[in-house]
Parts: structure tokens; sequence; C-alpha cells
């Protein structure tokens, strides 16, 4: 009795911890944004495998959904399962990113059960179409204007009604990659809503929404919205990581200086590097501008790190045996099809790589093991044994550890120096990767570039730059010359960089320092892997981006624009958009470029809205009318971008989720 | 008003998706007439994507494996293909407690045939497992078990 007391009493200190916690967080807005940005991005879902290491995730998630980690049946891809991300460990095939595949198994079971009685398709359509008229609804109560809500009521019903006369059922082995995409599609939202939060956190809803909108329609993020790829749940799970630590610094409360760590596990379980990264980073941080470290907050925030990192670790134990060793740190499967016989066998030979499009492998530096799997592409019992060997480059004599306790701690205290290892030398060769060309070609101009296998991508120069997909960011690359200016022009003698103090009392300054050293230090971890093939935006790089539109809104001229020129932010953004959307038709069936091409004039467009913002910071920053067609121009650019690509370039021969989205593309093609 | 639109749209919703559903075979709503095609359908369509061989390998003939004077050797033969990236092979001998291994590097963009022969004083069952290493991958190009006896 006592004891189910006390349990009541946990819970509801936690449940009012909660309520206290979401009491000063605007989640109309937030809301509305997440519903706008699932709406926007859901209007050009396509139903396919865009890049193929998908094809392992849509694999794992099928399995677990059989009650199997391994891949003990190939559902999508070739017989072996022979696809990038699939990884080998005593002789069982597994996939990755499994916290994306237990995300989006709920998801698949609800989908399995309504086919039971309904049509999923329908029901899709019909959220849709909901969703169209309830953010109407909120728009029209937001702008306190009565022709918005039966406008949306009236798109709805009729998408609806055209998503059913058009569309066709959606077959249950596609119901897999329904659902991932549904986990990263939801997660853009969450994205998006964030990105307000936090945002408006420090300076107000206008600016906060502005960011958010900013967001959603940049190319990093709108083209990857509905791909299941892990780097737009990982984004989220950063973002949210920095909003909490953001709030932690201003309501003081150690509760929320925890929850911080929530989204570390989470990440982990997506990806491991990426949450070792977030780990590294929100930890120093956080110790360096705390205003408490003792022994009560320690345990606190270790408690909560600890259990958000507990599905990671159960998972990796069941895969590896290793709670710390992810699928990421096996062996990466490429085929082979060997088998365990009494006689010597001829293995096939084997074709690597076998489509384009795929991550490039990873640098797993693990060549001492063996890789294994099944000849019958299952993957499972008929596959290879991996006895481990006692030794790898000498003939010794091998003595198995008798204490298996000690022989725990020696595995996870030899995987952590791993990975650490790993870590390090990768900040090294990250260190080693900042030549002026490379970073040119990431973060600038693409063009044809040195070193991308255009072969794997049907020769067409489709890999932008940052820039050049979210040009919006070049404001960051005019900031310091605005502040120099800002500086010159005030006369001000002294340069004051903030101190251990201000970082420990500004919560703004603190959040700044957390997005500057996650930038830094996950750009640098990647930097050696890029530039290449089939990122389209850079895709590595696309947990860095909502932090980098933070700091665009962290720039008091801009935060002055948004404030003081809304409508014509506004205004000239839909205008800037629409113009661009006629050029767009009107100049395609003239010059009938490749993609490839029509992918580098949206870049050096892109680049040219991006030069306009520059110039603006760096000339005539006061000018908020002249901001405002700055910002809008790079802004409608890059929602252009999002639009062509989804709509256009990259649909040919795609199924569309909604009917009405293959209207639009009709409709575009009929007018060019 | 706002209300009875959505709660309207959303009891049409259900009740479509019910009508097209299983429940009512009388009306059959299209199925999907990509359900069997490739999920993975490439950037621009799987046209123009070819097949970027980075490796490609062949066991030239079976392992010969030799006993004398208590040892084994195992004959290896492997024709190996490289394309952008060098490959390490390695030849490894075992039983379960002592291995030997021999090794071989084809630069990239060759064509080699590389033959080893790994030896180890030992005798039972051993296995013999020869990689390929490239780009951060490793693949089996062979493993087999095969039992020696003393004599």
């Amino acid at each position: 009795m006592s004891r189910t007391r006390s349990l009541r009493q946990v819970f509801g200190r936690i449940h009012t911890a909660w309520r206290r916690w979401l009491a000063p967080i605007p989640t109309t807005h937030a809301a509305t944004l997440f519903l706008l940005a699932c709406v926007v991005f859901a209007s050009y879902w396509r139903l396919d495998v865009f890049i193929v290491d998908t094809v392992a995730v849509a694999n794992a998630l099928a399995n677990v959904a059989d009650g199997t980690l391994q891949l003990s049946t190939v559902y999508y891809g070739p017989p072996d399962a022979q696809t990038p991300g699939v990884y080998a460990h005593d002789g069982r095939l597994y996939g990755r990113n499994y916290g994306h595949v237990f995300a989006a198994l709920p998801i698949l079971l609800a989908l399995r059960a309504v086919a039971l009685v309904a049509e999923p398709a329908i029901l899709l359509a019909g959220l849709w179409s909901l969703g169209i008229v309830v953010v109407g609804r909120r728009l029209a109560t937001a702008f306190d204007t009565g022709l918005v809500a039966p406008t949306a009521a009236m798109l709805g019903g009729f998408l609806f009604v055209l998503n059913v006369v058009g569309g066709a059922a959606i077959a249950p082995r596609m119901f897999p990659l329904v659902a991932l995409q549904l986990v990263t599609l939801l997660a853009a939202g969450g994205l998006v809503a964030t990105a307000y939060l936090l945002a408006s956190l420090f300076h107000g809803h206008r600016v906060g929404i502005a960011t958010a909108v900013a967001t959603m329609l940049l190319g990093p993020v709108g083209f990857w919205a509905t791909i299941p790829k892990r780097h737009l749940i990982t984004a989220f799970l950063v973002l949210l990581a920095c909003y909490c630590f953001a709030r932690s610094r201003v309501s003081g409360r150690l509760f929320d200086r925890a929850l911080a760590y929530v989204p570390v596990g989470l990440t982990a379980w997506v990806s491991a590097p990426e949450g070792f990264l977030l780990l590294v980073v929100l930890g120093t941080v956080d110790f360096v501008t705390a205003d408490r470290r003792d022994l009560r907050a320690l345990l606190a925030i270790g408690g909560v790190l600890f259990v958000s990192l507990l599905p990671f670790f159960v998972t990796n134990l069941l895969i590896s045996g290793n709670p710390l060793q992810p699928p990421r740190l096996l062996t990466s499967y490429r085929g082979g099809g060997a088998t365990v016989t009494s006689q010597p066998t001829v293995a096939p030979s084997n074709p690597a790589e076998p489509i384009g499009g795929a991550d490039p492998p990873p640098q797993n530096g693990d060549t001492g093991g063996q890789t294994g799997g099944g000849s019958d592409g299952t993957g499972g019992d008929g596959g290879a044994t991996d006895t481990p060997a006692p030794t790898d480059e000498a003939s010794t004599d091998g003595t198995p550890s008798t204490n298996p306790i000690g022989s725990v701690i020696a595995t996870l205290a030899a995987t952590l120096t791993a990975l650490l290892d790993r870590v390090l030398s990768q900040f090294e060769r990250g260190i080693e990767a900042l030549d002026p060309q490379r970073l040119y070609h990431v973060f600038v101009r693409s063009g044809r570039i040195p070193g991308v296998d255009y072969t794997q991508t049907g020769g067409e120069t489709i890999e932008l730059t940052l820039l050049e997909t979210a040009p919006l960011l070049a404001a960051l690359v005019a900031a310091p010359g605005y502040y120099l200016r800002r500086w010159l022009t005030q006369r001000r003698l002294r340069v004051r960089l903030p101190s251990v103090s201000t970082l420990r009392t500004d919560p703004a300054r603190a959040t700044d320092l957390f997005a500057v050293v996650f930038v830094v230090v996950f750009s640098l971890v990647y930097l050696p892997r890029l530039p290449v093939h089939g990122t389209v935006t850079v895709r590595y790089l696309i947990p860095t981006v909502p932090l980098l539109v933070y700091g665009v809104a962290r720039l008091a001229p801009v935060q002055a624009v948004v404030t003081e020129a809304t409508d014509t932010l506004a205004r000239a953004t839909l205008l800037a958009f629409g113009l661009g959307l006629a050029l767009l038709v009107a100049i395609g069936p003239v010059f009938q470029p490749s993609v490839g091409a029509v992918m580098q004039a949206h870049a050096v467009v892109n680049l040219a809205t991006g030069g306009l913002v520059a110039g603006w910071l760096l000339v005539r920053p006061d000018d908020t009318r002249l901001g405002a067609v700055a910002l809008a121009c790079a802004t409608a650019a890059a929602a252009l971008f999002v639009f062509a690509t989804g709509f256009e370039y990259f649909a040919d021969g795609r199924r569309y989720v909604f009917a009405a989205a293959r209207l639009i593309e009709m409709g575009i093609q009929a007018v060019a | 008003m706002d209300t009875r639109v959505m709660s309207g749209l959303a009891v049409v919703v259900v009740a479509t998706a019910l009508v097209a559903g299983p429940l009512v075979p009388a009306v059959s709503y299209p199925t999907d007439p990509t359900a069997n095609d490739a999920v993975y359908s490439g950037f621009g369509g799987n046209a123009g994507l070819e097949l970027d061989r980075q490796l490609s390998y062949q066991l030239a003939d079976e392992p010969t494996v030799t006993v004398a004077d208590g040892a084994v050797t195992a004959r290896t033969t492997i024709t190996v293909q490289t394309g952008a990236d060098p490959v390490a092979l390695r030849y490894q001998l075992r039983n379960d407690t002592r291995s030997t291994v021999a090794t071989a590097t084809v630069p990239a963009g060759e064509v080699r045939t590389i033959t080893r022969t790994p030896r180890l004083d030992a005798t039972g069952q051993l296995t013999l497992n020869v990689t390929a290493a490239t780009d951060g991958s490793l693949f089996v190009v062979h493993q087999s078990t095969f039992n020696v006896s003393d004599a």
C-alpha cells in the first residue's frame, strides 16, 4: 500500500515537473509550425528508396517486425542482402540505425493493423487533408482573417477527393518504407518546431517563426524531409538538446539541464558516432557554463544520460554482445557468400558496390575479423562461423580469459578506447583536411568537383554545396565583416570576448557556444569524407544546419528585419518565389537542360542570393527594407530548389504517396 | 463551424478508407502499379547508373593443402582486380590455438594474380580464411576447414 503511494508520489512529481517545464513553452505556435512543416513535406512524399543504404534499414525494420534483430529474411534489394549498411557478426547479418528502426516499428504495426480493415493510403491522404484544414484554422486565428480557414477546408476536401480518385493502394511490402519515411517526416516537423522554440526563447515569436520557416524551406531540410536517412533525425535531436540546454540556462533548473541529455542516448541509438559527438560537445559546454557541478547535479545528469542510453546499450548487447559496440563498428558486409564446409570451396566472384548513390563505405578500420553471411541469401544459420582467431599477424598461443567480469570490463574498455581513438583520429584527419579547395567545394561552389565519382549519379553534377542549397547562411559568412564594420564605425577600441562568467550568466551566449562548438566539431569529423557523391546538399552536415540558421537569427540586423519589416519580408518572399517559379517554367523547355545542369543553375542563383544577403550585411545592415528583400530572395531561392527537386527534377518514374503531387508535376510539365 | 468541418472530413476519411479496405470486397480500390518494382530508383531512374566495381576477385583454383614434417601448408592463388583503392589480401591458416597469416597488397587499378602459402606447425582441424580488405570494407574471398592427421 505504502509502496503504491510512494510510486504515485514519484509519478506525481514527474508529472508536475513536466507540466512546469511545459508551461512556459509556446506550444500553440510550435504545434502549428510542426503541422505546417509536415503538411508541406508530405506534399512531395515519394515512396521509394532514394539512397541505396536505406535498403539495409528497411530490411532491418521488416525483420524487427518479425521479431528478430538480424536480417533473417531479405525483403528488399539483392537476395544476399549485399547492400551498404549491412554488417556481419558471428555469421549473422544486421542493419544499422536501430533507433530509427524502433521508432518506425509502432507505425509499421499500426499500418498493418489498419490494413486489416481499411486502406492505409486513403487514411494517409485523409490525415494530410485534415492537417491542411487544421493549419488553415490556426493561421486564421493567428492572423485574425476569416478567409484562410474556409479556403483551407475546401482545399483539404478537394485534395482528399483528388487523392482518393487518382490514388492507389499501398502494397503491404512497402509498409516498412512508409513507416521509416514517416519517422523522418515527423522528425523534420519536430526540427522546424524546435527551431521556433529555440529562437523565440531569446528573441520573441516573430524571430522564432521566421527562423522556423527559414529552416523548413532550406534545401538540406526540405530535400531530405521524406527520405528515410538518419541525418534529419539526428539534426532534430541535436537541436532538441540545444533547446533543452538553452532552457536550462534560462530557468536555472537542474531538471531542464538533465533533460538536455535525453537526446544524446536517442541520437546514439540512431547513429553512435553522432551521439558520441553530441555527448562530448554538450558535456563540455554544459560543464564549462554550468553554475553548479556538485555531486547531486552530476548524478542527476548521469542518471538521465544512462537511462537515455539504455535502448542503445541493449540493442548493441543483443547484436554484438558488447553494449558499447554498435553495428557501425562491426565489419561491413560486402557479400562473398562464404560457407563453412568440410571441403575447400570457391567463393563466387564478388562485384562490390552493387548500385550507385550509396553512402561511401565507412572507415571501419576493422579488418581483423571475418565477415560472413548465408549463401542462401538469408544471412542466417548457413552463414560463416566467426571463431575468433587467437592472433592476427603472428603465430602465438591463445590464452582464453577465465574471469568473465574481467573479460567484460576489458572488452568495454577496449571498445571505449577504440571509439575514442577513432574519433580522435577523425579529428586529426579533419584538421588535415582543412585545405582551401576542399572547403570551397563543400561550403561555397560545387560545379564539377574534382574527386567526386559522378558515375554514381549517371554523370549528373547534382552534388551541391551548403551555401548553394542554404543561401541564407551567407549571413554568417558576412557576420565577421559586419561586426568589424560596426566596431570600426562605433570606434570602440576594446574587443570584448565573452568571459566564462558571462557564459554562465548569459543563456544566449552559452547557447551560442554550444552551437559554435558543435558545428566546428561535427564539420571537422565529416570533412575528410567530403565532398562525395550522393550527398546532394552535403547531407552529412545536416545536423549543423539548424544551428547555423539559429546563428543567422542571432544577428541583430536580421532580427531588425524580421520585427520591423515583417510584411515586406513575407510579401517579397512570396513574390520572389512566384517569379522564380514562372522563370523556371518558362526557361525549362527552351534549354531542356539535364538534371545536373538545372541543379547547377539553382546553385548559381542561390549563391547570387546569398551574395545579396552578405552584401546587405556588409554594406547597409541598417536598411531593413533592403535586408527584407535580400533575405526574401535567399529564402525564396532555397524554397524554389526544394519545390523543383520535390516535384520535378527527381520525379521521373517515382511514385508519390499522394496523387495530387503527380498532378502538380504534370501541371508543371504541361505549362512548360 | 470549423470543428464541424473537421469532424465531417474525419468521418468521410474513415468511411472511405473502410470502404476501400478488405472488408468491402465489392469495392476494389486500384492496387499499387509499382508494387513489384524495385524500390531503389536512383537519382533519375535506374537508367544511366552503371555498376561501379571497386573490386572483383576470383580464386584461381582450389587451395592445395600439403602436410610435411608435422606442418601444414595451404597454397592459395587469387586473381584480384582493384578499383579506386588498393586491396590488402590476408591468408590466415588457424586451428583453435594457433594461427599464421600471410599478406599481400594489390595497388589501385590493377589486375594481379597472387599466390601465398601460409604454413602452420599444427595438425587436426584447420581453417583457411582468405579475406580482401579495401576502403574500410572486408570481403571473404575463401573460407574452408579441413582435417589433417599427424601421419
